[in-house]
């Protein structure tokens, strides 16, 4: 019997992360995640214009920073009860969705497949077709592929946002680029294209033969049934990823939560979804509706100043405060959904809309690495689709206006929540005199890599490696996979610092 | 000898590595880091994105440059030099070392020195009031020079940290002078030690906007500016460009011959 404290330090996360693990007879026992940077968004924006949070947001990040510009301009409309015009939901929609597109194949192909190229499996079968494919640092060929590619599709939103990232193309009320048909022929040329190479290098098959699989066995039978479906990107990752046992690991948090993608351009004030929001409960197994009220942060782990239970971003002026109580480990704060520690990320988000590829292969095998992964293949394939509605849904309507006009409030609480990459975004925001006197932001990583709160309870991530067992401690490529397929985005976490103790837990 | 490459990120957001990785629109056909590396043979020593060697493996890499093992051609960081809380550099941190202090080491062995966007080069965003991460440029705080490095720093090339300020700033504009100072072209630096001879808007008060923000529907709010983000309102939506003035002549400072 040895227990071991190990810290294993993770790039290849935008940012940087360190895990703490205690290991008994190469198991996990338990995990502590730290991220190590801290910038202070939220103060930066109090005592200053509303609109600033269209121009400093979106540098919270800069692989979604559509999103965080997305989650402002709503948080904003909400404050001000201004109506959005469609066709700047629809110009909205489809900037997201190509920076949704971009993120997921740059994450599965430059971040996440170079583990696979380990030389610790040069001796299982498909090793070869890996590192033909995917070894780094842009030597497989599917890799300088997505390289070239993800360049591409982020034309779209250089088409209406001028350059990516960081723009301020959305505000209050709509977009402020006009709508021109020279644009939106561009934009199709370029999703066109690369439908072409997704279809052709990463699947295998077309997106419509794609989507008519719709349960498990389903695709097990597509797998196996050419060499076309089984050579392709998505199919050497299935099939080497199951053999490492990837769809065995790494679930977490049962609870899964989904703020919803993408608002309906037909609502003049969006609050229908295109894809719905919801709590799929891990006890109960059932879909509820999702309210934002029932969002807590809870400090007990967490270095700030001592508050009660868990309080809700409008009412939260968390102070961070040093402090030697040993229970306090992290600057995160331990945020909850009705209670529940809850995961964030595309299983939730597909799962809460029912997909129904995904939730077949949710019933069979739970949360796992190695869905979680599959999500990011399977996801691109309907923002592509849904990309292609909406540019003719804006042909269609070409002469209407991009922005809506409103009366700004000069006081007001807003609201802004969207699907992200990694998850559910939410921007929360307090105006008073026409400045900004409060403004949280909750990242997707944030919930997923809280820590511990009043009742003990670990985080999504910590609980995800609770179990694994690492055959080779200087090694431990296991948590590579497992970690990496949480697609962590630290510079997100704006809140969280390191100290730099060593933690001795209850020997 | 082959010349190498060492990305860091400090106070980052990742806007200058998912830049380079390259987004096609005006003018960005084929201008990425993989093309510039493989182009001119360039040594990729490690980027925290995107190589596969572990942080403990980069360590050993900082090790052998220190030793004198590894030659260390160019070294680009992106993000602020976070210095916080009361000066420790504490907040931002790796394998408990600071930031500030692996970046102001592996300063000293670098031929050459980029600061990458913005906040490299003066704080940018985090160092906003109240700068609540103590934040600062590699060699300016906002329009004051010293930094981490100090007005008088320069590489072993005999160059000062090269200042190429955006937010974030494009890929063509990063790889234009990587390539500039790899052809050892002079290269000429305004006071603030960007690279005017790069791209119009890298200039003192924006004279030569890059259009872009005019171009979809809202005003330039100056993102290569020292002082950026400005202390008034940033957001003012306009159709219009905005009129230019010439750059004074005076303000030009020239480095031939440093390679």
């Amino acid at each position: 019997m040895s227990k071991k404290i190990i810290q294993v330090n993770m790039n290849r996360v935008e940012g940087d992360l360190e895990i703490k693990l205690e290991v008994e007879d190469h198991v996990v026992k338990d995990a502590w995640c730290i991220g190590s940077m801290y910038r202070g968004y939220e103060k930066i924006l109090e005592g200053r214009d509303p609109n600033d949070a269209l121009v400093i947001t979106p540098r919270i990040c800069g692989i979604c920073s559509t999103t965080h510009l997305y989650a402002s301009a709503m948080a904003l409309e909400s404050a001000h009860c201004a109506p959005v015009a469609p066709n700047g939901t629809r110009i909205r929609n489809l900037c997201l969705a190509a920076e949704s597109v971009q993120s997921d194949i740059r994450h599965t192909f430059l971040m996440f497949l170079p583990d696979f190229c380990d030389p610790i499996y040069r001796a299982r079968p498909l090793y070869a077709e890996i590192v033909a494919d995917f070894a780094p640092t842009f030597k497989g060929r599917i890799a300088k592929e997505v390289v070239h590619y993800s360049k591409k599709i982020l034309g779209v939103i250089i088409a209406f946002g001028g350059q990516w990232p960081h723009s301020s193309y959305m505000m209050p009320g709509g977009v402020t680029v006009p709508l021109i048909r020279s644009k939106l022929l561009e934009c199709n040329h370029l999703i066109e294209d690369f439908i072409g190479w997704y279809e052709r290098s990463i699947l295998g098959c077309s997106l419509d033969e794609w989507l008519s699989l719709k349960t498990a066995n389903a695709f097990d039978e597509w797998l196996e049934s050419s060499a076309a479906h089984s050579g392709s990107a998505v199919g050497l990752f299935a099939r080497f990823g199951r053999s490492l046992r990837l769809n065995s690991l790494g679930q977490g948090a049962e609870g899964l939560l989904s703020y919803g993608g993408f608002p309906d351009p037909q609502d003049d004030f969006p609050s229908g979804r295109l894809d719905p929001a919801g709590y799929y409960c891990g006890e109960t197994r059932q879909i509820e509706p999702f309210s934002h009220e029932k969002i807590t942060e809870d400090v007990s782990h967490s270095w700030f100043r001592e508050y009660e239970g868990g309080r809700h971003p409008w009412e939260s002026h968390a102070e961070a405060e040093p402090s030697t109580n040993p229970r306090k480990y992290t600057y995160a704060k331990a945020t909850r959904y009705d209670g529940d520690v809850v995961q964030l990320g595309p299983i939730a988000d597909l799962i809460v809309a029912r997909d129904p590829l995904i939730t077949s292969l949710f019933e069979r095998e739970g949360a796992s690495t190695w869905l979680r992964q599959f999500c990011r293949f399977h996801r691109p394939v309907k923002h592509l689709r849904l990309m292609k509605r909406t540019l003719s849904e804006l042909i269609q309507h070409l002469g209407e206006p991009t922005y809506a006009t409103f009366q700004p409030r000069t006081d007001g609480e807003g609201v802004g929540m969207i699907n992200a990459a990694r998850g559910s975004l939410g921007h929360w925001v307090k105006i008073k005199e026409g400045k900004i006197a409060n403004y949280q932001i909750i990242t997707p990583t944030t919930w997923n890599a809280s820590p511990r709160d009043s009742a003990e309870r670990r985080g999504h991530w910590e609980s995800s490696l609770i179990g694994v067992e690492i055959k080779n401690l200087e090694h431990p490529i296991e948590l590579s996979h497992i970690v990496r397929s949480h697609d962590a985005c630290l510079v997100c976490t704006v809140h969280f610092a390191d100290t730099h103790r060593t933690y001795t837990y209850g020997l | 000898m082959t010349k190498t490459l060492l990305w860091l990120g400090a106070g980052a957001c990742s806007g200058e590595t998912m830049a380079i990785l390259g987004a096609e629109g005006h003018g960005q056909q084929g201008v990425t880091l993989p093309s510039f590396l493989e182009n001119n043979k360039i040594q990729l020593l490690w980027h925290p994105s995107l190589s596969l060697e572990s942080p403990q493996e980069f360590f050993r890499i900082v090790e052998r440059i220190e030793k004198g093992e590894q030659p260390l051609t160019f070294l680009c960081v992106e993000g602020s030099i976070i210095h916080g809380p009361n000066n420790t550099g504490l907040m931002d941190t790796m394998d408990g070392i600071p930031k500030r202090d692996l970046i102001r080491r592996l300063c000293h062995y670098a031929a050459a020195v980029f600061a990458m966007g913005t906040c490299a080069c003066y704080g940018g965003i985090p160092a906003a009031p109240p700068n609540p991460s103590e934040s600062s440029g590699l060699q300016f705080t906002l329009s004051l020079p010293g930094g981490l490095l100090g007005a008088d720093w320069r590489s072993r090339a005999g160059l000062p940290v090269i200042n190429v300020s955006g937010c974030a700033v494009g890929a063509s504009t990063m790889i234009s002078t990587l390539q500039w100072i790899l052809d050892g072209r002079p290269l000429e630096l305004d006071r603030f030690n960007r690279p005017l001879s790069i791209a119009p808007c890298l200039s003192d008060h924006f004279e030569k906007k890059c259009q872009t923000a005019q171009k979809v529907g809202y005003r330039c709010y100056g993102c290569t500016l020292p002082r950026f983000p400005v202390n008034t309102a940033l957001f003012h939506r306009e159709e219009m460009p905005g009129s230019e003035k010439p750059i004074n002549p005076e303000d030009l400072r020239t480095f031939i011959n440093y390679f």
